[in-house]
């Protein structure tokens, strides 16, 4: 079974060069084709962080050179710009980069769950241009198995890995729903965008937006679908919000302990739940004192993030030994199920079971002349011969289908092989 | 048959317990068996206390233990009933808690025939199963302050553990441990408006000061006044919180504690 896999990723790669070879997707199929004119099997991962060619080769010797050649070709770009950056993956080792790709562990963020997606849809891609055939989709299959089985018996993708949804995190500890939620915006800083952002992607509907500058509140407000509140009313607003989010560029502390206890007041004591991401900080680490109040300046976030990312790579060790055992277990079934061994062992085991019938035979048949004999052997000899020749030509294609792992497997069992 | 029923019971709630704890633990994910086996558990354990009721033609809380395993009971009915995510957290330690109530109740039955005459009444059919059920809520009611102050700790001092994953939003535990607070007080006066009923009809008047009734009323007005602070100053978490905890802590020693120290016509 000749495999190979070669490509490039954001670990080998600028994002500029990425960027060159990336495939949009409408020109996929005519890219697939292509490729599958000179291999029995292609298909192609084109994502903006890696992109790869994944084969079944008639021969390994110069298929590397060949396929970047080809890439050369198709992408119109001088092939020694990119080919310094390629790695080549053959054998067992293009199976087990398959399975950690799909897996997530060799994506930017580990265990980030687009890639799965990604890879499914290229799978459908190259299923429907049927440049693949049933070792290409029993790799693929297995591929997402394993990455199933990978997020389930590890964890990870199990905690926030950035500072905005731990943030989204942590609200939803001190809050059940984020749905009846107010969030309140002080200032316009990036992070305070995409934490108000993820809020939102979380149910959280309400959104006051404040700045000292009440053009760039009403920008704001716009541009996140908020509503937009004079500064001045700060502390009246404080008091209908669940979550304040403030990144100003103020060089002292704009809410201080009074504020928020005026504010708790008057919203009965229900939770606050403030987050700071100014450097200077805008928010004075004292009002964490009060009770149901809950404060996170920027570095409790980070340490947070921190913290679940040494998990994700702690668990990410338990999901490379998952992914070890997984791509040997299947390249071995991979490579017994290789349909012209499977012929071969089959003419080795008839022509076994010919000789001996004959031996029986003719032990039987008593003193026979030479000729006689010899007939004999041939008439064996053709019967399974024109027998077998038929259900050659009808093995191959058999196993040239989607399923055809399974079809080879039911034929090694029916010749106890 | 009870003796059927509580060993299916006890087995079921050891599968159960065994499950929510891999699920705890984060070694597999096995709540979907966790919940099937509690439920069957639960069914279980309620058609024991049924069949028993029907033996004894007493609602089952004759002595102590039986009293014990009606209230675990109904306390994993109700939670399991009020909110999932509460019961998969605190079900590793309730499980244990309810099999131990099954296996006290095997080692030490009712006396079947001595009927103690103030158990012969009518009332006793509302009095008991109201204090029965109104102690679930407010065990309910303290196992969510707990998970409250727990997490509110770990909120606070920002430290993400373990546990912070696995107890429920600060919001949520709050609304059942209110929501259940108000379940129990309303019952708990119910039960002790019977139970004064009873009274007057058995021994001619409605208060006995009893040390059982005196810690009763003690109890009752306690959480009366977490009530009051709630809906008029607006006493939330962990004031609210601790206010629960003494307030079990009075239940426990009025249901189990007062019977062993003084000597009271209650007989538990």
């Amino acid at each position: 079974m000749l495999i190979q896999l070669i490509g490039l990723s954001h670990k080998t790669a600028s994002v500029e060069i990425r960027e060159r070879l990336h495939i949009e997707e409408a020109k996929l199929p005519s890219a697939l084709q292509r490729i599958h004119s000179t291999v029995p099997e292609a298909m192609i991962f084109s994502t903006c962080n890696r992109f790869e060619i994944l084969a079944r080769v008639d021969e390994l010797d110069g298929a590397a050179e060949r396929m970047s050649g080809l890439i050369s070709e198709i992408r119109e770009i001088p092939q020694q710009d990119f080919e310094p950056l390629l790695y080549t993956y053959t054998g067992p080792e293009a199976v087990r980069h398959v399975f950690r790709v799909a897996s997530s562990l060799d994506s930017m963020v580990i265990g980030e769950p687009q890639i799965l997606g990604q890879m499914k849809q290229f799978f459908a891609i190259a299923q429907h241009e049927k440049t693949i055939a049933y070792t290409l989709h029993a790799i693929m299959e297995r591929a997402f198995m394993v990455a199933k089985k990978v997020r389930s018996e590890t964890l990870i993708a199990g905690s926030a890995v950035s500072v905005s949804s731990v943030a989204v995190e942590l609200a939803s500890k001190i809050f059940d729903k984020l749905e009846d939620k107010t969030a309140l915006v002080i200032g316009a800083g990036e992070m305070s965008v995409l934490a108000i952002q993820h809020l939102q992607s979380h149910g959280v509907k309400s959104i006051l937006v404040t700045n000292r500058t009440p053009q760039k509140a009403a920008e704001l407000a716009e541009q996140i679908n908020g509503r937009a509140v004079p500064f001045e009313d700060l502390s009246t607003c404080m008091a209908e919000s669940d979550i304040v989010i403030s990144s100003t560029g103020s060089p002292t502390f704009i809410l201080k302990k009074d504020h928020a206890q005026k504010a708790m007041s008057s919203r009965r004591n229900r939770p606050m739940f403030f987050v700071d991401i100014a450097v200077p900080r805008d928010i004075d680490p004292q009002i964490n004192e009060i009770d149901n109040v809950f404060l996170y300046d920027i570095d409790d976030l980070q340490s947070v993030v921190e913290k679940n990312r040494q998990q994700r790579q702690k668990e990410a060790e338990r999901a490379e030994e998952i992914i070890t055992r997984e791509s040997e277990l299947f390249w071995s079934r991979l490579k017994s199920m290789d349909i012209a061994p499977t012929i071969r062992e089959i003419q080795a085991r008839i022509e076994q079971l010919r000789k001996h019938e004959i031996e029986l035979t003719l032990k039987k048949m008593g003193a026979l002349s030479d000729s006689q004999k010899k007939a004999l052997d041939e008439l064996a000899f053709s019967l399974t011969n024109k027998m077998l020749q038929q259900s050659y030509s009808e093995l191959r294609q058999l196993a040239n289908q989607p399923d055809g792992l399974e079809k080879i497997e039911l034929i090694r069992k029916l010749f106890r092989l | 048959m009870n003796q059927l029923l509580d060993g299916l019971a006890i087995l079921l709630y050891c599968v159960s317990t065994f499950y929510f704890t891999l699920q705890f633990l984060k070694k597999a994910n096995t709540r979907k068996p966790a919940f099937l086996f509690l439920g069957l558990g639960l069914v279980t354990h309620g058609l024991d206390l049924l069949v028993l009721t029907f033996e004894q033609h007493r609602f089952p809380a004759l002595n102590f233990t039986q009293a014990f395993c009606s209230l675990t009971f109904a306390t994993l009915f109700l939670l399991l009933v009020l909110r999932r995510k509460i019961m998969e957290t605190s079900a590793i330690v309730l499980l244990p808690i309810a099999v131990l109530s099954i296996v006290l109740q095997l080692l030490y039955p009712a006396p079947a025939e001595k009927l103690e005459p103030v158990l012969k009444a009518g009332w006793i059919y509302i009095h008991i199963p109201l204090m029965i059920l109104s102690m679930a809520c407010l065990t309910i009611t303290f196992i969510t302050a707990i998970m409250y102050l727990l997490q509110e700790r770990q909120l606070k001092s920002k430290k993400t553990s373990f546990l912070l994953e696995r107890l429920p939003s600060l919001e949520a535990a709050e609304e059942i441990s209110y929501k259940s607070l108000w379940f129990g007080f309303f019952l708990l006066t119910l039960g002790m408006v019977t139970g004064m009923i009873w009274s007057k009809y058995l021994r001619g008047k409605y208060w006995s000061w009893d040390y059982k009734e005196i810690w009763a009323l003690v109890t009752w007005a306690l959480y009366a006044i977490l009530l009051h602070g709630r809906m008029l100053s607006a006493w939330r978490g962990r004031k609210a919180a601790y206010l629960a905890i003494v307030g079990f802590v009075l239940i426990l020693f009025t249901f189990a504690g007062v019977s062993l120290i003084f000597k009271v016509y209650h007989s538990f």
